[in-house]
């Protein structure tokens, strides 16, 4: 083998085994979410992830990956439906030297990982045809428009945005979407009484929860430094080092952060820590030196607590604090390489300038300020525009009987925990 | 005080758990009136007087109502005695009932005594909740067998709580510590108190489980002296009166009595008596003076609105978030005492 086909060859086993990584999050939100709900939707809520996986892999395949990476405009692709290779058709990606397959089945776990952050802010009230028009529609029309604009050759790229494995591309727009959803279908049956306070609704099991942040962990070494998509000159394992060190920060700070502002050190505060870190590390982790992926994944684990806090005392229902985990840290983690990122690792990568600390001025931070605002613009209006039309039209939400029925019988016609929930069952159990 | 004196006459001369209970409302009123930080202390003090009153005259009568019953035989002594707020003497407006008896009579006379004080117990727990004392709902009151009890039966109870030392043993020690007499035969409580003080302060293994129980539950401040209130619920935003240093004081103050035997029914008194017996620093003294003053005039202003145990953090002004906030720090050191003097004790 020549030494080109052995680096193709070598790419393309850490591309796919990365997407692998990343397609795998899936399981992990599955857990995670199941882990922070109740037990009357848990099937719901776990089942939901295939289905929606089984969804954008559909429609990404058919046209979110020709509007991300096809060529076109400033603004969207418009070239490459069903991966439809012409010439030049995905020059945006040519710098990977893997085959198109894979690299759509790694940009394929991306857009899926948008679509479950999304879901966060629909759990435990929504109806389920709304997750298959919703799914379609975020997968072809709101998550590649953005994608484009960074990744695909579109304005933001062009302005030398730096986004390496997508804080605002991936997280904050399904953040944003989410956000936007939770806000339209309105607090749960019983999160806020009558003068407005808060109850907790606990999720139904801790562990799934821990296991579920720890699978994404570990997913989010496909996630970041599969974004290298080479091997060669093994720059993925610094990214993996960043991601890392921003994950462990993250997990301590969030804890800290519990335990002093309200005095418990939480396990599920702990978890989503470790994931706002991820969040924020995600744009920053080919740009930033060690010691600055500890303060950005602490400044997230830490701050988006809080903000889940005060989102919460301002009303908003957002049941497993998909945006402060996903948005406000999305925004954390792209901004921060306006003031963290290093001459020298810029270089490596060949995006964008230092950041402010390194003297580099305001620069990047203005591109990467413009990149937040604009993806947070825009991801806003085309998700509340659908969402208000399938309010008015089909409805967004079961009705109150069902939901307090729970979404694993009202929407599925069986329970994920039938022993405990169903008397029919249980007494049966009970009886053997 | 002036303005209870009032109150105390009426008291002595009513006879109806009805006029009782209007009295119990007269004084939540004057209260309202007269609540100062300058006057506190002998403000508690003068409440404590009228609870104390209300109580005895509610035991008297329900007494006159037992013996017309005629259900069993009036023990040769008995006493009713009271704990919690009531028994340390700070009690709120709006207390609930923590009470119980102890009798002494013959081995003999033992059955139809105890069928007396269990009609008593009744009566009385009923006539004090009309007159405004909710029933307790941890059931530490007189109808209670734990609580009401003879002293033979009483004081072999004490020891096995003494010797087993459970949580819950530890708790119940902690409560039985405030009992104090209020109508009957004030020596029995005096006594077995006594008895049981001795006992309790050469027990090291026992004082360090207690001082252990002294640690919690934490004083709701961060370490950044931020306040930490409660985040969830109908009380999301407020903090706990009783649990946002009050009662960590109280049992810190509590478990070095224990440890000095001091016999002490009230806080301010077991504080004073550790300032002559040198078990904690003047200057500790003082502090801890001015953060129990602090708490009490918290929990007698706040009771008195009708959130209950809690008080939404943002009607506190700004002096007074900063008089808690040091009072907090008082009770947390105070913890820290109790932790420091305990680590010394090793399990045998």
């Amino acid at each position: 083998m020549s030494p080109k086909e052995i680096s193709l060859a070598l790419d393309s086993l850490w591309v796919i085994l990365s997407a692998i990584l990343v397609i795998g999050m899936q399981a992990g939100f599955a857990l995670l979410e199941a882990g922070s709900t109740r037990m009357k939707n848990s099937g719901h809520v776990a089942g939901k992830q295939i289905l929606s996986f089984a969804i954008a892999s559909l429609a990404f395949w058919a046209a979110g990956f020709a509007i991300t990476f096809g060529a076109g405009n400033s603004f969207i692709g418009t070239e490459g439906w069903f991966l439809k290779e012409g010439k030049g058709t995905f020059d945006s990606l040519s710098w990977a030297n893997v085959p198109l397959s894979i690299k759509f089945l790694f940009q394929l776990g991306f857009a899926g990982v948008s679509l479950a952050i999304a879901w966060g802010g629909f759990a435990e009230r929504a109806k389920l045809s709304v997750y298959f028009i919703f799914g379609t529609i975020f997968t072809i029309a709101i998550y590649p428009v953005i994608g484009h604009w960074v990744w695909g050759g579109g304005w933001l790229g062009a302005m030398g945005m730096q986004d390496f494995a997508g804080s605002t591309v991936v997280h904050l727009q399904g953040a944003i979407a989410a956000l936007v959803a939770t806000v339209l279908l309105g607090p749960r049956i019983g999160k806020f009484n009558k003068d407005k306070t808060p109850n907790v609704i606990p999720g139904h099991n801790q562990v799934y929860t821990v296991i579920g942040g720890f699978i994404l962990w570990v997913g989010w070494f496909g996630f970041n430094a599969g974004s290298t998509m080479a091997v060669g000159d093994g720059f993925f394992g610094y990214v993996a080092l960043t991601t890392n060190l921003a994950a462990a920060a993250g997990a301590i700070a969030a804890m800290v952060t519990a335990k002093i502002i309200v005095g418990k050190a939480d396990i599920p505060a702990m978890v989503n820590g470790v994931l706002a870190a991820l969040v924020a590390i995600t744009a920053a982790c080919a740009f930033v030196e060690p010691w600055a992926a500890v303060v950005i994944g602490a400044v997230a684990g830490s701050f988006t607590f809080w903000t889940s806090v005060y989102f919460e005392r301002k009303g908003i229902d957002d049941p497993i604090y998909a945006f402060s985990v996903h948005g406000i840290a999305g925004i954390i983690g792209t901004i921060s390489t306006g003031f963290f990122a290093s001459p020298r690792l810029v270089e490596v990568t060949g995006i964008g300038k230092a950041g402010l600390v390194y003297g580099g001025g305001f620069h990047q931070l203005i591109v990467q300020t413009v990149g937040v605002l604009g993806a947070m613009a825009y991801v806003a209006f085309v998700s509340f525009l659908i969402l208000f039309v399938l309010k008015k039209t089909i409805g967004l939400r079961v009705t109150a009987e069902q939901e307090i029925s729970g979404l694993d019988i009202s929407e599925h016609g069986s329970y994920g925990y039938p022993e405990q929930l169903d008397p029919a069952f249980s007494s049966k159990t009970a009886a053997q | 005080m002036e303005p209870f004196d009032g109150l105390l006459k009426q008291i002595a001369e009513a006879e109806t758990v009805n006029e009782l209970n209007k009295i119990h409302r007269d004084a939540a009123y004057l209260l309202r009136n007269v609540i100062e930080r300058d006057v506190i202390a002998s403000l508690s003090r003068a409440l404590s007087d009228v609870h104390d009153a209300l109580v005895r005259k509610a035991i008297m009568l329900a007494e006159e109502e037992t013996k017309r019953a005629a259900v069993g035989t009036p023990p040769e002594k008995w006493c009713w005695y009271v704990m919690g707020s009531l028994g340390r003497g700070e009690p709120t407006i709006w207390t609930d009932q923590d009470n119980g008896i102890l009798f002494d009579c013959s081995r003999e006379q033992e059955a139809e005594g105890y069928a007396f004080i269990q009609y008593l117990a009744k009566i009385g727990t009923s006539f004090l909740a009309e007159i405004g004392y909710p029933y307790c709902l941890g059931n530490v009151m007189a109808t209670n067998r734990r609580w009401s009890q003879s002293v033979r039966d009483w004081e072999e109870q004490m020891s096995m709580y003494i010797h087993h030392h459970f949580p819950d043993d530890i708790r119940f020690l902690f409560i039985a510590m405030d009992m104090r007499p209020i109508y009957g035969a004030h020596e029995l409580v005096y006594t077995g108190k006594k008895k049981l003080l001795e006992q309790l302060s050469s027990h090291s293994l026992l004082l360090k489980r207690m001082g252990e129980h002294v640690m919690f539950p934490y004083v709701p401040l961060g370490w950044f002296g931020n306040f930490q209130l409660e985040r969830w619920g109908r009380y999301s935003g407020c903090l706990h009166l009783k649990q946002s240093g009050y009662v960590q004081l109280v049992n810190a103050v509590k478990f070095l009595s224990c440890v000095g035997n001091i016999s002490a029914m009230t806080t301010w008194e077991r504080i004073q008596w550790m300032e002559r017996q040198s078990l904690l620093p003047v200057a500790l003294v003082k502090q801890a003076q001015e953060a129990f003053m602090t708490f009490i005039y918290f929990r007698l202003k706040y009771s008195l609105e009708a959130t209950g145990d809690y008080v939404p953090f943002s009607i506190l002004s700004t002096s007074e978030r900063a008089r808690l906030k040091q009072a907090m720090k008082v009770a947390k050191k105070l913890q820290r005492v109790v932790m420091r003097q305990v680590r010394g004790w090793h399990d045998e």
